[in-house]
């Protein structure tokens, strides 16, 4: 690092300054929880590029400070929107809770400064584990179901990327270096799942719809910002090259995404995780401007890479002030679901305000920021010739507005009105609201404010995203999918059910394998408990008389097998209550009475036994198997010939 | 907001503001008609060097700006046209997708 100003990691910032919040009380823990964020602020305007911040880890070196155009734009707006929602934030008298979300905030621009795997993977952790804590500080079932769901989903994420880190050492000879991935092998392939699982493209996706709604009001507005965008920068950084035989698969992942989440959004009835869905869908953009960046050269490339950045970086704003609204419905009135809500507008007419302008800014209303960062990703398809990719953005641009910009605020603001009695959210949520609206308007007016700070601003210095063509056609896109709204008002009104996803498979995948756990697998260990015992009593009914028992056993058997039950002996009993005595009086005299003559044999019969042991190392396997065998029978043949003379 | 309220409660003003849709609906799709048969001055002088040969990386993006690539782009209202048919079809289809196979009873997973 050269330079007079001392500059310190931003992660460090957020996560130091995280674990001092206990040590404040009342106001002036409100005016720490906003220094932190301005400090940051400052903090990342004075970093200079370059790389630094080594640190000494194993015989590795770790980089917290990998310092350029691309990590420095979603530094900004991380530490910008993390000021808005701090804001948002102040009334929370949850000490936990802030503590969590500054952890997350820090953590998320750890990885977006980190010039190492290894510094990206540990960060990519906390972020799961901190964020977590957003979720279940809300307290309901519900939300502690979600975040374990959650949690799980993210630590899957997290060994893959691990087991793809450590297998990329081993193809690259130890580096951990994190630079840009262009050849699929089983190592990019493991890193790549461990990013979409956080940048939530579908199939992998069903996490973020199902636990952002569930998670506090104030949590699910940090959590919008920084997991999902914190895995486009990661993409951006390190998969913008990456094709698999020549086909770039995340241009197709993203746009699929992008009408995978307006087809969900129309069917949802739960404003917040409507909402989730559209971050599926916006994100889906990146993704596929990434692809995009792969499939093509130069220009066009640099082109998409700036237009994913700069909706990123808008997104993050919009994104932020549309949970900000939806929070402030729920925070204010207790309700969440669509069909019980509607003409909010009389009692939280600036809520409905500062709604409606990031609903604008998502839909890519002119003088709003969505206009000049979309259409860039959609500009560089066109550029590239894709009409697939540019009519799918499309369809799902004129989704979007379908349900953020007119469904949603069609039945919770306007529409009938069910008589709500609430106000205008407290002061420092509506400044929080404030400040991400009037970033949302200043970029959509001076977009050359964003454009200047993009990764390539060469590339975007001639895209005028108001030129008259791009203007009228988009007011024509909107106000016809306005129209066609009015047409279908009645067809698409809310409807009080939850749509099933990819989340089915472990939320009743997991209802199967309790069930498989508490029968089968309950019943085979129980069964294995209880031979168990068997064998245990046996061994210890047999230890007290092994030659008494081994008799009992071996007479039961021959008398099963010849069936020479029919006889008496001397006494008048047959052989089976003659067996049944001994094993009443089993184990009996443990010691046999035997003439010396029987001791005598048995002393010859343990030599014999120890000399074929001896000899057998000369012998082949045949005749040490004909001995045994000889040896059996004979003590069974004795052993009948007995019996039968005792049957008499 | 009472005033708001009682302006917008009105059956008049919802007829007016009904009207100023089919209005600004119109105006859009004449602006496309306009827009598409007199280009600009900036644009006309574009034209002499953008066709189809000097195709460097800086070149493209500047006829980008204003040409349309697709063909359907030179049809001026031809955004109106898919703005309209796409909200319906995307409506209705997902209505009956999830109609028909996602959309459950909301204690579904707790069954």
């Amino acid at each position: 690092m050269t330079g007079d100003i001392i500059t310190i990691p931003p992660a460090a910032i957020f996560i130091i300054g995280a674990l001092l919040i206990p040590l404040f009380k009342g106001r002036v823990r409100q005016a720490y929880l906003l220094l932190i964020p301005i400090v940051a602020i400052i903090d990342v305007y004075l970093m200079q590029h370059g790389t630094y911040w080594y640190h000494p880890f194993m015989e590795y070196e770790l980089i917290l400070g990998r310092v350029d155009l691309l990590s420095k734009c979603f530094g900004y707006v991380f530490v910008i929107v993390a000021l808005a929602m701090t804001f948002y934030a102040l009334h929370v008298k949850e000490t936990g809770e802030h503590i969590a979300a500054f952890l997350y905030i820090g953590s998320a621009l750890g990885v977006v400064f980190a010039g190492d795997l290894f510094s990206v993977f540990i960060f990519w952790e906390v972020m799961a584990w901190a964020s977590v804590f957003l979720v279940w500080y809300r307290r309901k079932k519900a939300s502690i179901d979600a975040g374990f769901r959650y949690l799980i989903v993210h630590v899957v994420g997290g060994v893959l990327l691990l087991g793809g880190i450590i297998l990329y050492m081993q193809e690259s000879g130890g580096s951990i270096a994190f630079n840009g991935f262009d050849y699929a092998s089983p190592a990019t392939i493991l890193i790549l799942l461990g990013f979409i699982i956080n940048a939530a493209v579908p199939p992998l996706h069903a996490w973020l719809p199902d636990a952002y709604p569930e998670a506090t009001i104030t949590g699910a507005v940090f959590m919008t910002a920084f997991t999902t965008k914190t895995a486009v920068y990661v993409l951006v950084r390190s998969f913008s090259e990456f094709t698999i035989d020549g086909v770039a698969i995340l241009m197709y992942l993203g746009a699929i995404m992008a009408l995978y989440g307006v087809i969900y959004a129309i069917l949802e009835n739960n404003i917040r995780r409507l909402l989730a869905y559209h971050i599926v869908s916006q994100v889906g953009y990146m993704v596929c401007g990434i692809g995009i960046a792969a499939s093509t050269m130069g220009v066009v490339s640099e082109m998409a890479i700036d237009g994913t950045v700069a909706h990123a970086f808008c997104h993050i704003l919009y994104k932020g002030l549309l949970f900000m609204g939806a929070g402030a419905i729920i925070y204010m009135t207790g309700k969440s679901k669509l069909t019980e809500l509607g003409g909010l507008y009389k009692v939280m007419p600036l809520t409905m305000i500062f709604y409606m302008i990031a609903a604008l800014s998502i839909s890519g209303a002119p003088l709003f920021n969505g206009f000049i960062s979309k259409s860039i990703i959609i500009h560089a398809a066109a550029m590239d010739h894709n009409m697939l990719i540019f009519l799918m953005l499309e369809v799902a641009a004129v989704g979007t507005f379908l349900s953020v910009g007119l469904k949603l605020p069609y039945f919770a603001f306007f529409g009938k009105d069910v008589g709500i009695k609430a106000k205008d959210p407290p002061m420092n949520m509506l400044i929080g609201m404030g400040i991400a609206a009037f970033l949302c308007i200043l970029l959509g007016v001076y977009p050359s404010l964003l454009y200047n700070i993009l990764p390539y601003p060469s590339a975007v210095a001639d895209y005028a995203p108001y030129a008259s063509g791009h203007l009228i056609g988009t007011l024509q896109l909107m106000l016809f999918t306005y129209a066609g709204f009015l047409l279908l008002k009645k067809k698409l009104h809310p409807e009080n059910t939850i749509s099933l996803d990819t989340d089915w498979f472990y939320r009743k995948g997991s209802v199967i394998f309790v069930w498989f756990i508490n029968n089968p697998l309950a019943r085979g260990a129980q069964w294995t408990a209880d031979a168990a015992i068997v064998v245990k009593n046996f061994a210890a009914w047999f230890s007290k008389n092994p030659a008494e028992a081994l008799g009992i056993i071996t007479d039961r058997i021959c008398l099963i097998i010849l069936n020479i039950s029919q006889g008496t002996s001397l006494v008048g009993q047959t052989a089976e209550d003659m067996i049944d005595d001994r094993q009443r009086n089993y184990p009996g005299e443990p010691v046999r009475r035997d003439p010396i003559g029987v001791s005598v044999l048995l002393g010859t019969f343990f030599l014999f036994v120890y000399l074929i042991y001896v000899v057998i190392p000369y012998l082949s396997v045949y005749v040490v198997v004909i001995l045994l065998l000889i040896a059996v029978f004979t003590g069974i043949g004795v052993r009948i010939k007995e019996m039968m003379r005792m049957a008499g | 907001m009472w005033f708001l309220e009682s302006w917008l409660e009105n059956p008049k003003t919802v007829k007016k503001m009904i009207y100023l849709l089919y209005l600004s609906l119109i105006i859009v799709c004449l602006m496309g008609v306009v827009n598409q048969f007199a280009p600009s001055a900036e644009h006309e002088a574009d034209v002499g060097h953008t066709e189809h040969e000097a195709h460097t990386e800086h070149d493209a993006v500047e006829e980008h700006t204003e040409h349309a690539p697709f063909v359907f782009e030179e049809i001026p209202i031809f955004n109106a046209v898919f703005g309209l048919i796409m909200c319906v079809i995307l409506g209705l289809g997902a209505k009956a997708y999830g109609h028909n196979l996602v959309m459950k009873e909301e204690d579904y997973y707790d069954r």
